[in-house]
């Protein structure tokens, strides 16, 4: 996947109006995005339930699962279906980062964060435009897509969340601090409603 | 492996291997998150059951369940311990299973779950152990052959094919997986892939998994196109979408059965299938094929391939002149050597990019630095030159164990350079060549030295072409140096030159190279003798040379011509033509740290703009004009490093700039303090960090660590999801001004109020600041926390504060 020079700019902080780059950390910019696309190795997973019931502060999906938060009863709100999905761009950016920080080479370590946080935040755009697309199929509309760990969704709702979706046939794994494993994963729930409800 | 009773069958007819093993494990009772493998030892009844559902479909070949049977993939399931039980039962089960039919087991071998360096965190030889030590097991089983499958990294390719080679006394297959443009993920396309393991000596060379049949059609096509070895294909069912806890695969039977077909017409040898694929889809394939005989291949001779991890150079007798960059060698060159001695590798890589750019198709890696540490200068040439270009390595040492470590670390197939005839020497080098996969270029000169005829040259050049066929290198692969003697004191031995190169090519049909740039050694207008000669050799058959590409290499000229032909003697005429004139190299002027007048300017703006490479020799200049070390540091280093953290502050800089910069004050000093040890800066305190308990994100606070201790502080890093009572105990035994806490997540930020707690119980005087993602100064207040820095740079001068206010 093509990871946006621009995005990364952004994501490392750099300020389009104030601030110049550097020579030497263009080039080192421009070697990390070229090693990078060889080790991100996208993969997701998606899972769709009818929404059986809405209280407004937990909703109930067919297979059984429930989750208890206003902020997600509001965003279910007049939807039929719920989809969650997770994305990871898998470990290997991150152990390279890792060895780099091994090797106190911090300014590629930081580089290679920053392309990892990218890349998993335009799959998972990439994820989203596909539900997008099969809603769209059926003339129905998708709503925005809401993680654990906002809102009155507590991070300690994600190991379930996860488990729902069957996360580890893509190898993500959760920790006891509910942080997930490769740490460029992404975990989402969003709505699908009929035409013009939302 | 004479008479090999698979390869015997597999030359009569297409035989059929299984399909997918995990999901029909799980359909029998594989619970999420145990290891298939696993079930050999706790379930083999499981195991045997799949693969007899698919011999009863009509595989004439299956898989062990050993995919994921290295050590470092079992640890993962704590199983490490199983690990000879696993494999050997494995063997043992497929074995059982195939009884009846007499078909094959195939023991297969898995990637590894980690790149290699520089991908990832393995070394070769870490590699190369845990394949062999599951190799090593396997074949105690006598399986019939050996399949490595779903590999994506090259250099995991060569690390599994050598191991199993070196365990196993039989068919070692290995098979990439592809995506969607061709490539496997990390960059390797087809051709590199099958010039790798060919230098390798896989016995098969096949395409698992990846994109479904058809779009692995044109990619198979490929492979029946360019090599003669047998072929393996298993396909998947196309690109799995994971819905509803199904797993979701686009292909269907009749369209594997379609490209069952179309695969036997390219001339593949073994058709099963991959993830998505049951009995089924095998019944189907079996019953088509029915006992077809392979479509014969034919061998391709004297094509010669070299490749890089992600790019092939093919030498056919059409092929036009093949360059090799030679610049990057320290003999003669004092900026380099001067770099190199720094282990700064600027001058490396620039050369290694202008050189391609010039038009070098392969790049001379020559790290003979005098006084130097060969080996680590060549580790880290290697590891820039290959990052940053493209073209295959032509690796340059005299020295066997600099090679071993070097054959290692090359990505694809490279060149050696050299061998001479001396029978020691061929010896030690030929069998690293075929053992690592590389081709070698070898030198016309003996224990007496350089014959001075070319009839004694291609006598030497003979017996290194019959040492390295005896050591299994392929004759292509041999590339003989006549050797360019200079035309100032020995202009008859050109022509000795020219003519052995035509014997070699006619006579031995080798491949034939030459380092040019020593014809025209101190001579005038060395371009116009180095073109002419190379024209001349090139008339001769000369393949390749070693040259510089960045000089312009022209027509011949008729003062050069006059030399090699013996008709200018002691070059008189050449001399007289060209005295005063020297070649000129292209030279790209780049605005530089150099431009800026004053040292104590240029000291500056080098911290300022973060450049690092010349920072040594910018102290050195300072030192010689009286600066004293304290100014150096106080009165320069020090006050560009304020400016690069206010351009951080303004905004001007981004993080990576302040981290080049930082990097660059801290080679600075070190450098100053190994010249003036006495003259140790005084630390401005000490600072304990963590990332506290539960947090496994430190990005972040390796970043406060570069820039604390580049502003002069001593810096304790405990690591990442560390407990509260460490960081105390830490802090009660050191004593730190500073203590600084870094969380990235809501969940784990609050284990800092425990740090502070216990801190305050203990009272320890230390003053506590904290940052982090999910931090905020209203949250550092909440839990009486002594500060908040939003980053790495504040984080500083609010240390500085705090203990200076």
């Amino acid at each position: 996947m093509k990871i946006s020079k621009k995005k990364l700019l952004q994501r490392l902080g750099h300020n389009f109006s104030r601030g110049s780059i550097t020579d030497a950390v263009n080039r080192r910019i421009d070697d990390a995005l070229l090693a990078a696309q060889k080790l991100i190795k996208p993969v997701h997973i998606i899972r769709a339930d009818k929404i059986i019931s809405n209280t407004g502060d937990a909703v109930l999906l067919s297979s059984g699962y429930e989750i208890h938060s206003t902020h997600i009863s509001s965003l279910l709100k007049n939807c039929h279906t719920a989809y969650g999905f997770a994305v990871t761009i898998a470990k290997a950016l991150e152990e390279k980062r890792d060895v780099c920080h091994t090797e106190n080479d911090t300014v590629n370590a930081l580089i290679f964060d920053a392309i990892g946080s990218v890349a998993v935040e335009e799959y998972a755009h990439t994820v989203q435009q596909q539900i997008k697309q099969i809603a769209s199929a059926h003339h129905q509309r998708i709503t925005r897509r809401f993680s654990p760990g906002y809102g009155d969704w507590h991070l300690e709702n994600q190991k379930s969340f996860l488990d729902w979706l069957e996360a580890e046939k893509i190898h993500i794994h959760v920790s006891s601090a509910h942080i997930m494993f490769p740490e460029k994963s992404i975990s989402a729930i969003l709505g699908v409603t009929d035409g013009n409800k939302n | 492996m004479k008479n090999n009773r698979f390869l015997k069958t597999l030359t009569k007819k297409i035989l059929v291997s299984d399909g997918a093993m995990g999901t029909l494990l799980q359909q029998r009772g594989l619970k999420t998150g145990q290891a298939p493998e696993e079930l050999n030892i706790t379930a083999p009844h499981i195991v045997e059951s799949v693969h007899a559902d698919y011999v009863n479909a009509g595989s004439d070949v299956v898989l062990t369940n050993t995919f994921g049977a290295t050590r470092s993939k079992l640890s993962d399931y704590h199983l490490a311990h199983k690990i000879d039980a696993i494999n050997f039962e494995a063997v043992k089960i497929a074995r059982n299973a195939v009884k009846k039919t007499r078909g094959f087991v195939a023991c297969d071998i898995g990637p590894l779950g980690s790149y290699l360096k520089p991908l990832g965190p393995l070394s070769w030889d870490a590699a190369y152990d845990l394949f062999a030590e599951q190799a090593r097991i396997l074949s105690t089983a006598n399986p019939d052959l050996f399949i490595i499958e779903t590999m994506s990294d090259i250099r995991e390719v060569k690390a599994a094919l050598r191991a199993a080679k070196d365990c196993f006394d039989g068919p070692v297959f290995v098979q990439m997986t592809f995506t969607e443009d061709g490539t496997t993920v990390t960059g390797t396309d087809p051709l590199s892939f099958i010039t790798v393991a060919e230098a390798m000596g896989a016995d098969g060379i096949g395409i698992n998994c990846s994109v479904g049949p058809k779009n692995l059609y044109p990619l198979v096509k490929i492979l029946a196109q360019h090599t003669h070895l047998p072929i393996s294909v298993k396909p998947n069912r196309g690109m799995p979408q994971l819905i509803n806890r199904e797993t979701i695969y686009p292909g269907t039977i009749q369209e594997f059965v379609t490209y069952a077909q179309k695969f036997a017409r390219l001339g593949v040898n073994l058709i099963g299938g991959c993830c998505g694929t049951d009995p089924s889809f095998i019944t189907a394939i079996a019953q088509k094929l029915n006992k077809q005989k392979p479509k014969i291949r034919k061998k391709k001779i004297n094509i010669t391939r070299f490749c890089s991890r992600t790019k092939t150079l093919t030498i056919t007798h059409k092929s036009p002149l093949i360059k090799i960059g030679e610049r990057i060698n320290p003999t003669g060159r004092n900026i380099l050597q001067k770099e190199l001695a720094d282990f700064n590798f600027t001058t490396v890589r620039n050369d290694a990019v202008a050189q391609v750019s010039a038009g070098a198709h392969m790049l001379d890696v020559n790290m003979g630095l005098p006084g130097g540490n060969e080996q680590k200068l060549m580790k880290k040439a290697l590891d820039i030159v290959q990052s940053s270009v493209q073209v295959p390595m032509c690796i340059d040492s005299n020295s066997p164990e600099v090679l071993e470590t070097a054959l290692k670390l090359c990505e694809g197939k490279p060149l050696v350079n050299s061998v001479t005839g001396e029978t020691h020497k061929l010896n030690a080098i030929l069998p690293l060549i075929k053992r690592y996969g590389a081709g070698i270029i070898g030198l016309t000169i003996d224990e007496k030295g350089i014959p001075s005829t070319a009839a004694k040259r291609m006598q030497i050049a003979q017996k290194i072409l019959h040492s390295a066929l005896k050591n299994g290198i392929n004759r292509e692969d041999i590339f003989i140096d006549n050797l360019s003697l200079t035309a100032s004191s020995e202009a008859d031995q050109a022509q000795e030159t020219l003519t052995s190169i035509k014997l070699v090519r006619s006579k031995l049909k080798l491949n034939t190279i030459l380092g040019i740039s020593n014809i025209s050694f101190g001579l005038p207008n060395r371009s116009a003798l180095n073109s002419t000669f190379l024209n001349l050799a090139r008339s001769k058959g000369l393949t390749s040379a070693i040259m510089n590409p960045l000089v312009p290499w022209g027509k011949n000229d008729k003062y050069a011509l006059a030399v090699f032909n013996l008709h200018d003697t002691n070059c008189t005429r050449y001399i007289n033509k060209y005295a005063g004139i020297t070649s000129t190299a292209a030279s790209k002027k780049t605005a530089t740290i150099t431009d800026i007048k004053s040292i104590h300017q240029k000291l500056y703006s080098a911290v300022l703009y973060g450049v690092q490479e010349s920072i040594y020799a910018l102290i050195d200049s300072a030192l010689l004009d009286h600066i004293e070390p304290r100014e150096i540091t106080n009165g320069i280093l020090l006050p560009a490093l304020e400016e690069v953290g206010e351009k951080f502050v303004r905004k001007q800089y981004f993080l990576p700039q302040v981290l080049m910069c930082a990097d660059t004050i801290q080679k600075a000093f070190l450098y100053i303090q190994s010249k003036f040890p006495q003259q140790i800066t005084e630390s401005k305190g000490t600072i304990l960090l963590a990332t506290v308990k539960g947090d496994i994100h430190d990005i972040g606070k390796n970043i406060v660590k570069t820039v604390f201790e580049n502003h002069g502080w001593q810096v304790v890093d405990l690591g990442k999801n560390v407990d509260a009572q460490k960081i105390i105990d830490t802090a009660i035994e050191i004593q730190p001004e500073i203590i600084g806490l870094s969380a990235l997540m809501t969940t784990t930020m609050i284990h800092m109020e425990d740090v502070i707690k216990l801190k305050n119980l203990e009272h320890i005087p230390s003053k506590i600041i904290v940052g982090g993602a999910a931090v905020t100064a209203r949250f550092a207040d909440s839990i009486q926390a002594d500060g908040y820095a939003p980053d790495a740079v504040q984080a500083v001068r609010l240390a500085n504060q705090l203990i200076h206010p």
